[in-house]
């Protein structure tokens, strides 16, 4: 049922009661109609009432006697047409008298925020009855109760709650209460949901948790909303795979404490149930192997931001410890939307979105020299003026001529074959790279309904996207539909349901990577200045369609366009993330809940390779199913009582049951017998099938107790003990406990006036880690498809879990009615018993033994400042600054170790794990200096030979990060934004090393007209020093200064700033969309990424690459250009 | 609440509890991987070690060799280069690597084919073990051989092994190998892609004949590389024994026999550099001159196999470049002659050991007075002719008598053990390491010296240890670096002193 209101306005009544003016009647009776348009004229009330009180004034009301006040009238009323009223400061609410409910009378009033303007969508609860109801658009509410003493509750997102204690309802009347919400910067008793879906009162927790609100993540969208977090948590770090329409994201909270950096991410968990961030590579690592990554996502990836409600980031193991072992690098807790109960029916919401795509940042190309190794002339092909100088010659080097407009035999875009017959002028394509990218369109449009009755409530949300990204034909479709449910069966029992279902399909994936059927390899080698992308489009030799490519100019990568319309890597996909839950209260004291969720998906992907390309030459056809499993069920009784009032506790048991399955089967037809036909069965030899199965089961039991006293001291206490498969028989159970306690300063002294709220809190967990499946015997590994081989690792039939132990402490002080906030956080987290692979010699037969062994220490500091500088009626800011800084370093290895190589990019960059040193310092060779540090330059002029000795160039992992979120409501609008950045961090740009070496940057410039002297010193026989003298040409200086071995040239600092997230709001003032019969009506626009401030030289700092299925910061593998986004986005309430 | 909760709080508890423990039994069973099997016949380990083993030799001639032996030069060269006589320690670590790794499955086969009973894949086991190891030992000296590939057994840090205690340990295993191959015997349990042994023919296993005449014709090499040992090792009556009974003792007589991996060009088995980009595999090298010019000279069919032509003045020849050139040189791309594209596909490109070799082999023996059966003339040129055949090329009429390849049968035993080298070494085109090894046994043939070679550096005589040893294994390696009395390439290895 659709309410419509209908305000019928008249003129202000300025006697203080209306309901005490005198009213004249002449008639004997009149219709309900007429009555009331005699209280609006004789008392000058405001009236109104909804459509089910219209359907009653047609109803006659006896008029009793000629001269009565409006409240006898309103009395007759009530009694003749089932119609009453609340008054709310001398305006009349109309309502029906409910049949069935003539006892219970009526809590009504109207709701405002500080300003005095009627606030929506508030919710309204009578806490003794579990009977909720939401404001209207006008702020009005309404709830019956028998008569009695009640305590309401109202709340709203970034408004304080209220508590208004002891409401009287006197039988037959209704009891007005206006409610004036006060807003907060941080609302004092915030209900976080904490491990194991468990709703508590943020100041009772002892240790950091942080909500993140639905608008923080549908008010700048991307297709990952994972991106969406970055700079709103303190503590919070994402890098990205810069690797296609999802980008895949790492989330880590508070730096990296196990040496297996797929360990350190965060765990993430919608609506109880843990959802699995496993990433099902194809491909290969991303530096030139047979096959590079496609970037299909994960089932984290695929959660739709329009059905998350909220996410809880909890950082530390203190706060995940009822986790266990999967939790160790902290967990996002996410809340997707469930029915809202709405006493007036159904609430239906419409989100659309549109946005389009750029790209944030280039490299620093250069556009005044074209191909070649030479800048004596230019020709393509051998010609009068020389033999060739491009294509092969210059193998996508720009070292060629400048462009001054002179004349050479170029290609010929007109001729079959390219040559030319004629010299053309030399001018430069300045879009020879952009032009190539599209505008990225995405279109979101989401409707969901939602409603609900004292009994129960319901929402079902439908949200379909559409992606065209940067790169033609390329995108994503994703469909997405949440349906929640919740029904009280009884008094005692309450069950409820959420599940949500995904298809996500895409017609083409890019391929990801350095290597030569990947588009970001191509924009680096396949093309140089002078070069129209265009010229690359017709990509196959006339008459070789499906044959025979074409390749113009480099001959090493392939043709982009074949590549973009050619090589498809597809994907469908279907899952279902859900979960069913039943609640039984025994008595008030006593609970018993039940839940079993899953994480379900079952994707087919495939890659078509053509013909002549060059990894490939008689092209390929790969098919996967991937099917993944994930069960949880969980039993938890809990039991709340008080020995006092002061002293009230509770204690809570219960066990969960996990198992995943994971089914990969996967087929490839690597060389095809017919061209241009991809299907398994024209495989030329026989297919090959590649399976891969596993599967793994935790059992745990966990028991919580929570003791407070006098509301102001919190205690505490969990232990879960797990049971995990993976691990040796006797050494697979292993218990873990955490302590945390809260103290409110506030409310246990007497603080001076500013503080309006004063927390400390402590904590210390211990959080164990098992290890992937099949470590612990001897299995011999596949290989070839059909033969196998020795294992490289030598198996560990004694494995132990890892074993993370942190303390945590924390100080919340609020200001000023809480107008001015902070929130400090320190930490200190010991991680040992590392499950490590550690090297060994290979002619030991092993190249590597699993043991448990290491220790990583990671320490930390947090801090979030909220402020509320101005609140007046006509303009509000409020603002957050959150900085983090985290520190982890290697304490220990495995005896005799000292070094651990964690990940590697060939020989030329590597990340290690070094005893004293810190997680993520990059190795690699630079430059031999002399003692005072100049560079040594060999007699040839180019740098003399690099330093063979390994040292550090950079880390892989910021030194401090920071947020500035902005916020200001003026009237009806409202604006934000949000500015984040880092301070160091480094990153290995593969991209800019490839620009350098072929002349396609700025930075090649100089020395391009008579050469270079490089600026250092030449070795003597005597062994002094000389300053270098020889001159080299530009391109051959430039090729070895930047080449790929010399870490020290190829890192770069990664710290940026970036306009992250701008957004202009205007919602329709509430008598408008009234008229409109709507409840709410928001335009927006928003724009993300706008700005970036950096020196890294390539597209992005925040940068990873992917390899197969894991993602490894520090290492920027050519990487697509990160998206600009400007977006519309509407949102109609019904 | 009128209903007593404790019982039912107690049962629940129980059950849980009860559950928990019950499925933490089968956690064993759920964590056997159903992938990867725990035990394995020889069968499904033999083919993929023998292409393992084989795409790391030839890649070791392409890499290693062939810079170093003047086969090609690279393009542009601003430090270092092997073609300038610096043998970094990292220069054949993935041949250390590659090979120990093998040597693991190898050293398994062995055992598995015991238990079984499977004499043929023992023999086979042996073969490749003292290919691998004779590879290894002669290209680095000194190495762990004793104690290696026995990590399953507690041994993480292997002791050295001196050569001159190796080498009569590879003979013997070589001389068990001959007398375990059953030829009445097929492979039980297949997976032999060198010569197919897995089935008989009629009664007889044509392929474990063709394994015997392997295993010998190794043996005839490796007697022969450590000829100047022999007053150590009785060199010459064990050369005596094998030519002397050639039932017992077969060796090639025939390029059927070579011993070649023949890529079948099918999943997984493809020829190694079947899809290597153009940049890594035609256009960062070049033939040299001392290559290719004497091909030119002799107009050797093999170049056509073998080299790109590049168009010169109009006309398409085959070009080569200088090795060991000054830094400042650099080769403009495809201007000269490289690998031939016919290369990345030829499925007989996976040579461990050809019957060109033995002829060659028993050419020196036979000037040395060795009863072959034949002249050191006639071996020379059945060497030329069947490297012709290897690959596929027809001996062109009136080869043998050109000036500079008729064999000079009356010029100084020096001159024609020089002749004859130079052909091994065109020979040993793509056959891992031997023309280093042969060069450095006899000197031949005569490399010249380019003029970007900077006097202090010498012709290697060994590589270097991998640097990562100094990290894992840095006792046996100190100790092996001082019984070796260094760890240059001046360094020689024992058969060389």
């Amino acid at each position: 049922m659709v309410i419509v209101l209908l305000t019928v306005h008249t003129l202000t009544a300025t006697a203080a009661q209306v309901l005490d003016q005198n009213l004249h009647m002449q008639a004997s009776q009149y219709t309900g109609q007429q009555i009331i348009e005699i209280i609006k004229k004789q008392a000058n009330a405001q009236v109104s009432y909804d459509e089910s009180v219209n359907g009653r004034l047609g109803r006659t009301v006896v008029v009793r006697k000629k001269n009565a006040t409006v409240k006898e009238v309103l009395g007759w009323l009530k009694a003749d047409a089932g119609v009453t009223y609340n008054n709310q400061s001398n305006y009349l609410v109309l309502t029906t008298v409910q049949v069935g409910n003539a006892q219970d009378s009526k809590i009504t009033g109207k709701v405002t925020d500080e300003t005095g303007q009627p606030l929506p969508g508030v919710t309204v609860r009578i806490t003794e009855l579990n009977r909720a109801t939401i404001s209207s658009a006008d702020g009005s509410f309404s709830i019956s109760a028998a008569p009695g003493n009640y305590t309401v509750d109202a709340s709203y997102v970034s408004f304080e709650t209220q508590h208004l204690p002891s409401i009287k309802v006197k039988a037959g009347e209704n009891t007005v209460l206006n409610i004036g919400m006060k807003g907060a910067t941080k609302s004092l008793n915030e209900v976080l949901v904490t491990a194991l879906g468990i709703k508590r009162e943020e100041k009772s927790l002892g240790y950091s948790a942080q909500n993140i609100g639905s608008k923080s993540i549908e008010d700048a969208k991307t297709n990952n909303w994972v991106s969406s977090l970055a700079g709103k948590v303190a503590g919070l770090n994402i890098v990205s795979t810069g690797s296609g329409p999802v980008s895949s994201s790492r989330i880590t909270l508070r730096g990296e404490s196990s040496l297996n950096l797929d360990n350190n991410q965060a765990l993430i968990v919608i609506d109880g149930i843990p959802v699995s961030n496993r990433i099902t590579g194809t491909g290969y690592k991303a530096h030139l192997a047979a096959d590079s990554p496609v970037d299909f996502g994960s089932d984290v990836s695929d959660i739709n931001p329009d059905d998350i409600e909220k996410v809880t980031v909890l950082k530390g193991p203190a706060a995940t410890a009822l986790y266990g072992s999967r939790a160790a690098g902290g967990a996002l807790i996410i809340t997707t939307k469930s029915g809202q109960r709405n006493d007036k029916g159904l609430g239906i919401t419409y989100n659309g979105n549109l946005s389009f795509d750029g790209v944030m940042k280039w490299p620093d190309y250069q556009f005044e020299y074209g191909e070649g190794r030479t800048d004596k002339y230019y020709s393509y092909g051998d010609s009068p003026d020389g033999v060739n100088t491009a294509a092969a010659a210059a193998q996508g080097r720009a070292f060629g001529p400048k462009f001054n407009g002179q004349m050479y035999y170029q290609y010929n875009p007109n001729s079959p074959d390219g040559k030319p017959t004629e010299r053309t002028p030399w001018v430069a394509h300045k879009d020879y790279i952009s032009k190539f990218f599209n505008t990225g369109i995405t279109r979101t449009n989401n409707i969901s309904i939602e409603g609900g009755n004292e009994n129960g409530s319901g929402r079902l949300s439908v949200t379909h996207l559409k992606n065209d990204w940067l790169v033609a034909n390329t995108g994503f479709e994703r469909l997405s539909v949440a349906l929640s449910a919740n029904q009280k069966i009884s008094d005692k029992l309450k069950i409820s349901g959420k599940a949500n279902y995904t298809n996500k399909r895409s017609d083409n994936l890019p391929l990801s990577g350095y290597n030569n059927q990947t588009i970001m390899y191509f924009m680096i080698l396949g093309t140089t200045p002078n070069v129209d992308i265009d010229w690359f489009k017709p990509y196959w030799q006339p008459g070789q369609v499906n044959i025979q490519q074409r390749l113009p100019f480099n001959p090493g990568p392939d043709n982009v366009y074949l590549q973009t319309y050619e090589m498809l890597n597809k994907i469908n996909k279907n899952g279902v993330i859900g979960n069913v839950m039943a609640n039984y209260t025994f008595n008030p004291k006593l609970e018993l809940m039940l839940r079993s969720g899953v994480d379900l998906s079952n994707e087919f992907r495939s890659q078509q390779r053509p013909y002549s390309m060059t990894k490939y030459p008689k092209g390929s056809y790969r098919e996967q199913n991937v099917f993944n499993f994930e069960s949880n069920t969980d039993l938890l009784l809990s039991y709340k009582d008080k020995v006092s009032d002061k002293i009230k506790f509770s204690v809570s048991g219960g066990g969960n049951l996990m198992k995943q399955t994971y089914n990969f089967a996967g087929i490839y037809a690597d060389q095809l017998a017919q061209p241009g036909i991809y299907q398994i069965s024209n495989s030329l030899d026989q297919a090959v099938a590649d399976p891969n199965k596993s599967e793994k089961a935790i059992h745990s039991i966990y028991a919580f107790g929570q003791l407070s006293y006098h509301d102001y001291a919190y205690l505490d206490v969990t232990g879960r003990n797990d049971w995990s498969s993976t691990l040796p028989y006797g050494n697979n159970s292993f218990f873990y406990p955490s302590v945390s306690t809260s103290f409110i300063l506030s409310d246990i002294f007497t603080l001076p006036k500013a503080v309006s709220f004063a927390k400390v809190r402590f904590s210390w967990a211990q959080v164990g880690n098992d290890t992937r499946p099949y470590q612990t015997a001897k299995y011999y590994d596949r290989i070839y498809s059909n033969s196998f081989t020795n294992p490289t690792t030598l198996f560990n039939a004694n494995l132990k879990p890892e074993i993370t132990s942190s303390f945590e402490t924390g100080l919340d002080m609020r200001f000023f009615q809480s107008r001015l906030g902070i929130d400090l956080a320190l930490y200190t987290n010991n991680s040992r018993n590392q499950i490590l692979a550690i090297p060994l010699d290979p002619i030991s037969g092993y190249s590597s033994a699993l043991l448990n062994a290491g220790l990583i220490n990671s320490r930390g500091i947090e801090l979030q400042l909220t402020g509320k500088p101005f609140n007046n009626p006509q303009f509000k800011w409020n603002t957050i600054v959150n900085f983090s800084s985290n520190r982890s370093y290697v304490r220990e290895l495995a005896q005799g170790i000292t070094n651990q190589v964690i990940y590697n990019h060939d020989t030329n960059v590597s990340i290690e794990a070094r005893v004293g040193g810190r997680m993520g310092d990059m190795y690699g060779r630079g430059f031999q200096r002399t003692p005072d540090g100049q560079i040594i330059y060999a007699s040839t002029g180019v740098p003399a030979e690099l330093d063979p000795t390994l040292k550090v160039f950079g880390n892989a992992f910021p030194d401090w990060k920071a947020g500035l979120q902005n916020e200001f409501t003026i009237k009806n609008f409202r604006v934000s934004f949000l500015i984040d950045g880092q301070k160091g961090g480094s990153v290995f740009s593969q991209t800019s090393h490839k620009l350098n070496t072929l002349g396609k940057t700025k930075v090649t410039l100089p020395g391009r007209d008579g050469g270079i002297v490089g600026d250092g010193v030449v070795i003597q026989p005597d062994g002094s020093y000389k300053p270098n003298t020889v001159n080299v040409p530009a391109s051959k200086y430039y090729d070895e200064y930047y080449k790929i071995t010399n870490a020290e040239m190829n890192i770069y600092d990664a710290s940026f700033i970036k306009l992250r997230e701008a957004r202009i709001d205007f919602s329709l003032p509430a008598k408008m969309i009234t008229k409109l019969h709507l409840k709410q009506v928001m335009l927006g626009v928003y724009g993300r990424n706008l700005l970036i401030i950096t020196n890294f030289p390539a597209f992005d700092p925040e940068a990873a690459n992917l390899n197969n299925g894991t993602i490894t910061p520090g290492v920027e593998i050519t990487q697509f250009p990160t998206e600009r986004t400007f977006g519309l986005n509407l949102t109609l309430k019904l | 609440m009128k209903f007593n909760i404790i019982p039912k709080v107690a049962a629940i508890l129980i059950v849980t509890t009860a559950l928990l423990a019950s499925c933490a039994k089968n956690f064993e069973d759920l964590n056997t991987d159903p992938n990867r099997p725990k035990e394995v016949t020889p069968g499904v380990m033999l083919g993929q070690m023998q292409y393992k083993f084989v795409i790391r030799s030839i890649d070791g001639s392409r890499r290693f060799t062939h810079e170093l032996m003047q086969v090609t030069a690279p393009r542009s060269s601003v430090n270092g280069g092997i073609h300038r006589y610096v043998i970094t320690p990292s220069s054949n670590d993935f041949l250390w690597t590659g090979f120990y790794t093998s040597l693991t499955d190898v050293q398994d086969m062995y055992a598995i084919a015991s238990k079984l009973n499977e004499s043929n894949y023992m023999a086979i086991s042996l073969i490749y073990k003292s290919w691998a190891y004779s590879i290894l030992t002669d290209a680095f000296g000194d190495l762990p051989y004793s104690q290696s590939t026995q990590a399953s057994g507690g041994i993480l840090k292997p002791a050295f092994d001196q050569q001159k205690d190796i080498y009569p340990q590879i003979l013997k295993d070589l001389a068990t190998a001959n007398t375990l191959l059953n030829n009445t015997k097929a492979l039980t349990y297949g997976g032999d892609f060198l010569y197919n042994a897995n089935t008989l023919t009629g009664s007889t296993n044509e392929g474990i004949n063709r394994w015997k005449k392997f295993c010998n014709s190794l043996r005839l090499r490796l007697l022969l590389r450590i000829s100047k040992r022999s007053g150590e090792v009785d060199v010459n009556s064990e050369i005596n024994t094998i030519l002397a009974d050639p039932v017992k003792n077969p060796v090639f007589t025939a390029t059927t026999d070579d011993a070649i991996f023949k890529f079948p060009g099918t999943f997984p088995y493809f020829n190694p550099y079947y899809n290597a980009r153009l940049s890594d595999w035609r256009q960062g090298d070049y033939y040299t001159k001392f290559f290719i010019n004497k091909m030119n000279t002799d107009e050797d069919p093999r170049r056509a196999v073998w080299a790109t032509q590049v168009a010169v003045n109009g006309a398409n020849v085959y070009q080569g470049i200088d090795s060991g050139y000054p830094s400042s040189t650099e080769y403009v791309v495809d201007k000269n002659s490289s690998y031939s594209d016919g290369l990345k596909t030829l499925p007989q490109l996976g040579i461990m050991m050809t019957y060109a070799e033995v002829e060659f082999i028993k050419a020196e023996l036979a000037l040395k007075g060795f009863a072959t059966g034949n002249s050191p003339q006639k071996h020379y040129e059945n060497g030329i002719s069947a490297s012709m055949s290897q690959w596929g090329v027809a001996l062109p009429t009136g080869y043998l008598q050109k000036a500079g390849v008729a064999y000079n049968a009356t010029a100084s035993a020096d001159a024609q053990l020089q002749q004859i080298m130079l052909q091994k070494y065109y020979a040993f085109y793509f056959v891992d390491y031997q023309s280093w090894f042969e060069k450095r046994r006899t000197g031949y043939p005569v490399l010249p010296r380019g003029t970007g070679i900077p006097d202090g550096n010498q012709f290697p005589f060994r590589c270097p240890y991998p640097v990562y040893l100094q990290s894992l294994n840095p006792d046996n390696l100190a100790k092996a670096v001082t019984t070796m009395g260094g760890d240059n390439s001046n360094v020689k290895v024992w058969w060389d002193k």
